[in-house]
C-alpha cells in the first residue's frame, strides 16, 4: 500500500495540472502532481540549459529545446513519413495507421507542451458551440458560448491574456463594459499593418452564394505586455488589478515583458510567453501543500470493479532518463485527475481500461490541418520580429458557408518563411551556394529578399469523426514498457474544402496587394492530399484535441461537463481531450476555461472532507 | 528652529544624492556582466552555459538598482522636487565614491574579477551602526544603509510635524506607476504620502544592503530576505564569490549551504580597467566605437531625465535604448587593443 494519502492525485503537469493544483491548494487540499518528464526549467539554470540546447539544435523544431527523452517519448513534427496502407508507420513515437498522418506533436517535460506554444488566446464563437444545429455539421456542445464565457475571462486572467477587446467582437462573441483582458494588446505588426490596408473594403464570394468583407482583427495572446491598471469584473468576481505571473520579486526571471526575441515557438528566452510553470510555482506557494514528482510515468489507474471508483494509482519512476530501468510505485488519492494531453490522456485510460461504456474513448481525435500560403511582397515588411502572429484575419471564421465548406482562421505571420520554407537559413544557402554571393552583395541581397518575405496561415476547422482515433496495440511499446500511441487520422473532404476557398482567397489578397505568390506543394510531402484534383500539404497546428468529449450524457459522451468521468465516481478526464469540437480557435484557452470549470466540481467533491 | 520648506529643500537634496546613488552602482555591475564570455557555450560536448549563474545573479541585482532608481526618483517628485539626469555634473564619472562623504565605498569599471565582486559586495554591505549619521547629518554617511537610515529618520520627523499633503506637494501625474515600469526587479508604485514613500525607501534598502533600518541584522540573524528566496544584494555577490547559494536555514555570518553556482573566473574578456574614449584616440575605430556608446548613454539618461520630469510614458523608450548599449558594451569587450590581448570597453561618459 502506499504510504501518503493525497486529497488529489493529478496526472501531468502542463497547465491544467498545475490550474487545478494551485485551485485546489488554495483551499487547503493536499495534491500530488505525477509528471512523466524530467524536473527542468523552474529555475533560471535550467530554463536557461534549455536556451543554450534550442540555440545549438540545428532543426529548430518545437520540440528542439526540450530534452529526448526515452523514458518519456514526445512525438517529433521529423518523424512524419509515407504511410501505405497496411504497413504503419512506426518510425517515431506514434503508430501511424493513416490514411493521412497525424503531423501534431506535443512535449514531455515540466510545464507540458506549453512550453513550446505560441501563446495564441482566441475564444471560440457562439456559432462553434452549436454547429449541428446551425450548419448540419459536427456536434453541439453540451454547453453554449454564454456558459462558457465567465470562464474565458477566468482563463484569460489566469494566462495574463494582452488583448483588444474592441477588435476581438466579432461573430457573436462580446465583452461586459466591466471586463478587459488584463494586458494591453501586443502591437500589430508592420506587416499586420500593411495587410490591413491592402485588404480593407475588400469582399470575396464564398462556398453557398455567400460573401465576406475581409478584415484584420489583432490576436489576443499570453505574453505579457503592460498590465492594465484598472479594476475589472472577471467571472463575476471584482477583482484587484492584473499583477503578472513572474513579474516580480524573486520569480522575476519567469515574467518579463514581450521585447521580441522572436523565438516564442519553441521557447521564449525571457519567459515573456506564458508557460505552465508559472501557475506551477503559483500553486506551491498556495496554504495547500503540492508536491510534483518528476520521471514518474503513470503506468496504470486502478479501480474497485464493483464501484469503477479508482482506487490507486500505478506509475514507474525511473531515475536515469533513456536506462531501462524503474521502481514501481503507488500512490492513492480520494479524487484522481488525468491531466495530460488528448492523446496520452486516452493512452493511459485506454491501457487502464477505462472510461468503456460509451466506446468514445480515444476517438473524435482532432488537429488543424494547417496550410501555408507565402509569397514576396512589393515592398519591405520587417519579417523576423516581434512574436510568431500578432494578428489574423477572422472573415472566414464563421458564415452560412459553413454548411459546405470548413471555416478557416488565416493568421498573419510574422517570421516570413521561416515554417513554411526555414527562412532565412535556407535563403543564406541558395544565395551563397546557388548564386556565389558573399560579402555586401550577400548582405543587400539577403535584406532585399528576406524582409520581402510574407506569409499566411489557414487554419481550418476538423470536424470529429468516429475513425479518427487514438488505440493501442500490444505489439507497439517504449521503452519503458508503456503502450505507445496507434493513430488512426484524415483529413475529410469537408476540412479540404475549406482549405481549398481559403486558398483562392489568399491568391486573391496577394494579387491584390501584389504579392508574387511563392508558395509551393511538393506532392512527395506525407501531407500532400488533394480534392478535386487541386493539391496542397497540411502540417500538424499541435492542437491535439477530442479523445474523451464531454456532454450531457454517459450514451455520447465520456464525461459529464465539468469533466467528470461517467464511469468513474472519482475520476476527472481534463485537457484539450475535453473539447466536442475544436473550431477555428487554438484550443488552449477554451480548454483553461473547462479546466476551470472542472476545478470547481473537484472542489464540490471533496467539500465536507477535513 | 526649522521650517517645512527648509525640512523638504534638504529631504529633496538628499533624495537627489539618492538617485546618484543608485546610478552609480549601474554601470559597474552592468560592466561587469557583458565580460562574461560565453566560451563553451558552443561546445556540443558540454552545451551548458559558462557562468549562466552568476551572470543571472548579477543582472537581478541590476535590475534591482533601476527600481531603487525608479523609486528615489518618485520620491523625490512626490516632495515636489526635480530631477536632473540632463547634465554632466548630476551623472558620476568612474571610478568614483559613491556617497556624497567621498568616504566608504567606491564604484569602478573592471571586468567580471573575485576583486570586482569583493568590492560590489563591499557596495552592499550593512553598516554595523549608525553612528557616523547620529548628528543627523546623512552627508556623513560611509555606507548607504547608513545613508537612507539617517534619510528615513529625517522624512519620519517631517511627516511627523506637518501634514503629508503640505510635505507630498509633487504632480501626482509625474509618477512613475506599474502601468510605466514592472517586470524588472519588482513592482514601481506611486509615491503619494508617508506610508508609500517610506514603504518605496524601505525597499530600496532591504533588496539591497540587507539591514533593517534598525539595524537589526548581525552574527546569527537569519539572512534576510531568504523567506521570499531572493536574498539581499550582499548576500547575492557573497553567493558568487564561494560558489554556493543560500538555503533558507542559513545565517549570516556563516558561508552558504546551498546548491552549486557554477563560476568560471577565466572565461571572461579581458576589458581593460575603466575604459574611457580618450584613451584611444590612438586606435580611431576603437574610439569612435567608445564614443558611439557614450552617445548612446547620453542619449538614454536624457530620455529617463524626460521620463523622470513629467513624461512617464517615455520610460519605455528606455527598454530598446538599454538593449543598444548592452549590445555596443559587449562588442566593445570583445576588441583587442594592445598585444596582451586586454580589450576595450563601456565608458559610460556623459558627453553633450
Amino acid at each position: 500500500m502506499s504510504d501518503v494519502h493525497y486529497d488529489a492525485v493529478i496526472v501531468g503537469a502542463g497547465i491544467s495540472g498545475a490550474l487545478i493544483a494551485k485551485h485546489l491548494a488554495a483551499e487547503g487540499r493536499s495534491v500530488l502532481i505525477l509528471e512523466a518528464g524530467a524536473d527542468q526549467g523552474d529555475t533560471a539554470a535550467t530554463y536557461r540549459d534549455y536556451l543554450t540546447t534550442y540555440q545549438l539544435a540545428g532543426a529548430k523544431t518545437p520540440n528542439a529545446p526540450y530534452p529526448q527523452n526515452p523514458s518519456a517519448p514526445s512525438p517529433s513534427v521529423m518523424d512524419v513519413g509515407p504511410i501505405e496502407p497496411g504497413r504503419p508507420d512506426t518510425a517515431g513515437y506514434f503508430v501511424q495507421n493513416g490514411p493521412n498522418p497525424f503531423r501534431s506533436n506535443y512535449t514531455r517535460v515540466m510545464g507540458g507542451t506549453m512550453m513550446h506554444w505560441l501563446g495564441t488566446c482566441l475564444r471560440m464563437q457562439p456559432n462553434d458551440f452549436r454547429t449541428r444545429s446551425a450548419f448540419d455539421r459536427g456536434v453541439d456542445w453540451p454547453i453554449s458560448y454564454d456558459d462558457l464565457a465567465p470562464y474565458y475571462e477566468r482563463a484569460e486572467w489566469e494566462i495574463g491574456v494582452a488583448g483588444d477587446k474592441a477588435d476581438n467582437d466579432f461573430h457573436g462573441v462580446s465583452f461586459p463594459d466591466d471586463y478587459d483582458y488584463p494586458m494591453e494588446p501586443i502591437p500589430k505588426s508592420f506587416s499586420d499593418r500593411w495587410f490591413e490596408e491592402g485588404v480593407r473594403g475588400m469582399n470575396v464570394r464564398l462556398a453557398g452564394g455567400a460573401e465576406a468583407a475581409l478584415a484584420v482583427s489583432s490576436t489576443p495572446q499570453g505574453r505579457n505586455s503592460t498590465p492594465r491598471p484598472g479594476r475589472y469584473v472577471v467571472g463575476g468576481e471584482k477583482v484587484p488589478p492584473y499583477d503578472a505571473a513572474g513579474a516580480t520579486g524573486p520569480y522575476a526571471f519567469q515574467g518579463q515583458r514581450c521585447e521580441g526575441n522572436s523565438s516564442c515557438v519553441p521557447i521564449c528566452p525571457i519567459q515573456a510567453k506564458y508557460n505552465a510553470l508559472k501557475t506551477l510555482g503559483q500553486a506551491k506557494r498556495q496554504k495547500g501543500r503540492v508536491e510534483v514528482r518528476s520521471q514518474s510515468v503513470v503506468s496504470r489507474v486502478e479501480t474497485d470493479g464493483a464501484t469503477g471508483r479508482v482506487t490507486g494509482v500505478i506509475y514507474k519512476r525511473y531515475e536515469f532518463p533513456g536506462a531501462p530501468v524503474w521502481e514501481m510505485k503507488r500512490v492513492t488519492g480520494d479524487v484522481y485527475v488525468l491531466a495530460t494531453n488528448a492523446i496520452e490522456n486516452a493512452k493511459l485510460a485506454l491501457a487502464s481500461g477505462l472510461c468503456s461504456s460509451s466506446g468514445l474513448l480515444g476517438r473524435n481525435l482532432m488537429d488543424h490541418p494547417y496550410v501555408m500560403f507565402w509569397g514576396s511582397a512589393p515592398r519591405m515588411v520587417g519579417p523576423f520580429r516581434g512574436p510568431g502572429s500578432t494578428a489574423s484575419i477572422p472573415s472566414l471564421r464563421d458564415g452560412s458557408f459553413r454548411s459546405e465548406v470548413a471555416a478557416v482562421r488565416l493568421e498573419l505571420a510574422n517570421w516570413g518563411w521561416n515554417f513554411a520554407a526555414n527562412a532565412p537559413y535556407s535563403d543564406v544557402e541558395r544565395m551563397v551556394e546557388g548564386e556565389n554571393l558573399f560579402g555586401p552583395a550577400l548582405r543587400d541581397k539577403l535584406r532585399h529578399d528576406v524582409q520581402r518575405q510574407v506569409r499566411i496561415g489557414i487554419m481550418p476547422e476538423q470536424l470529429p469523426s468516429l475513425s479518427n482515433r487514438v488505440t493501442l496495440d500490444p505489439a507497439y511499446r517504449d521503452a519503458l514498457g508503456e503502450p505507445r500511441p496507434v493513430i488512426d487520422y484524415a483529413v475529410d473532404e469537408y476540412s479540404r474544402a475549406g482549405i481549398l476557398q481559403a486558398l483562392d482567397v489568399t491568391a486573391e489578397i496577394f494579387q491584390r496587394m501584389g504579392v508574387e505568390n511563392r508558395t509551393t506543394f511538393n506532392t512527395a510531402d506525407p501531407g500532400y492530399v488533394s480534392l478535386a484534383g487541386r493539391g496542397f500539404v497540411y502540417f500538424g497546428a499541435g492542437h491535439n484535441a477530442g479523445t474523451h468529449r464531454i456532454g450531457l450524457t454517459p450514451r455520447d459522451s465520456v464525461t459529464n461537463v465539468e469533466g467528470r468521468a461517467w464511469d468513474h465516481d472519482n475520476l476527472w478526464l481534463v485537457g484539450c481531450g475535453a473539447m466536442p469540437s475544436i473550431a477555428t480557435s487554438n484550443p488552449t484557452l477554451t480548454m483553461t476555461a473547462l479546466v476551470l470549470k472542472a476545478a470547481e466540481g473537484l472542489s464540490r467533491a471533496l467539500e465536507g472532507k477535513a | 528652529m526649522t521650517c517645512l520648506v527648509d525640512d523638504r529643500e534638504e529631504l529633496k537634496s538628499l533624495m537627489a544624492d539618492a538617485i546618484r546613488i543608485e546610478l552609480s552602482t549601474i554601470p559597474p555591475y552592468a560592466t561587469a556582466a557583458y565580460t562574461i564570455s560565453e566560451a563553451g557555450q558552443y561546445d556540443r560536448i558540454a552545451p551548458a552555459g559558462v557562468n549562466a549563474e552568476p551572470l543571472e545573479v548579477i543582472r537581478q541585482v541590476m535590475l534591482e538598482e533601476m527600481l531603487h532608481l525608479t523609486l528615489a526618483a518618485n520620491i523625490l517628485n512626490a516632495l515636489g522636487g526635480r530631477v536632473v539626469l540632463n547634465e554632466a555634473g548630476a551623472i558620476p564619472s568612474y571610478p568614483c565614491h559613491i556617497l556624497p562623504s567621498g568616504k566608504g565605498p567606491i564604484a569602478s569599471l573592471r571586468r567580471f574579477t573575485k576583486a570586482q565582486i569583493h568590492a560590489f559586495r563591499e557596495i552592499e554591505r550593512a553598516p554595523e551602526n549608525f553612528d557616523k549619521v547620529k548628528d543627523g547629518d546623512c552627508r556623513k554617511a560611509e555606507t548607504i544603509g547608513g545613508f537612507y537610515y539617517c534619510v528615513k529618520k529625517k522624512l519620519e520627523a517631517l511627516c511627523r510635524k506637518y501634514p503629508s499633503r503640505e510635505v507630498f506637494t509633487g504632480d501626482p501625474s509625474w509618477q512613475i506607476g506599474p502601468e510605466h515600469y514592472w517586470g524588472a526587479g519588482g513592482a514601481v508604485f506611486p509615491v503619494t504620502g508617508q506610508a508609500s514613500a517610506l514603504r518605496a525607501l524601505d525597499i530600496i534598502v532591504e533588496e539591497g544592503e540587507g539591514a533593517d533600518l534598525g539595524g537589526r541584522a548581525g552574527d546569527g540573524d537569519l539572512i534576510p530576505g531568504i523567506e521570499e528566496e531572493d536574498v539581499a544584494h550582499f548576500f547575492k555577490f557573497n553567493e558568487i564569490l564561494l560558489s554556493r547559494y543560500y538555503r533558507p536555514d542559513d545565517r549570516i555570518g556563516a558561508p552558504p549551504t546551498g546548491g552549486d553556482l557554477i563560476v568560471d573566473w577565466s572565461a571572461v574578456h579581458p576589458m581593460r580597467d575603466d575604459p574611457k574614449a580618450e584613451d584611444y584616440a590612438h586606435l580611431p575605430e576603437v574610439h569612435a566605437r567608445m564614443l558611439e556608446f557614450d552617445a548612446l548613454y547620453t542619449s538614454f539618461l536624457m530620455t529617463l531625465h524626460d521620463a523622470f520630469n513629467g513624461a512617464p510614458e517615455r520610460l519605455r523608450e528606455t527598454v530598446s535604448s538599454m538593449m543598444k548599449l548592452r549590445h555596443t558594451a559587449m562588442a566593445l569587450v570583445r576588441i583587442p587593443v594592445n598585444e596582451a590581448g586586454e580589450t576595450a570597453g563601456p565608458g559610460w561618459t556623459f558627453r553633450v
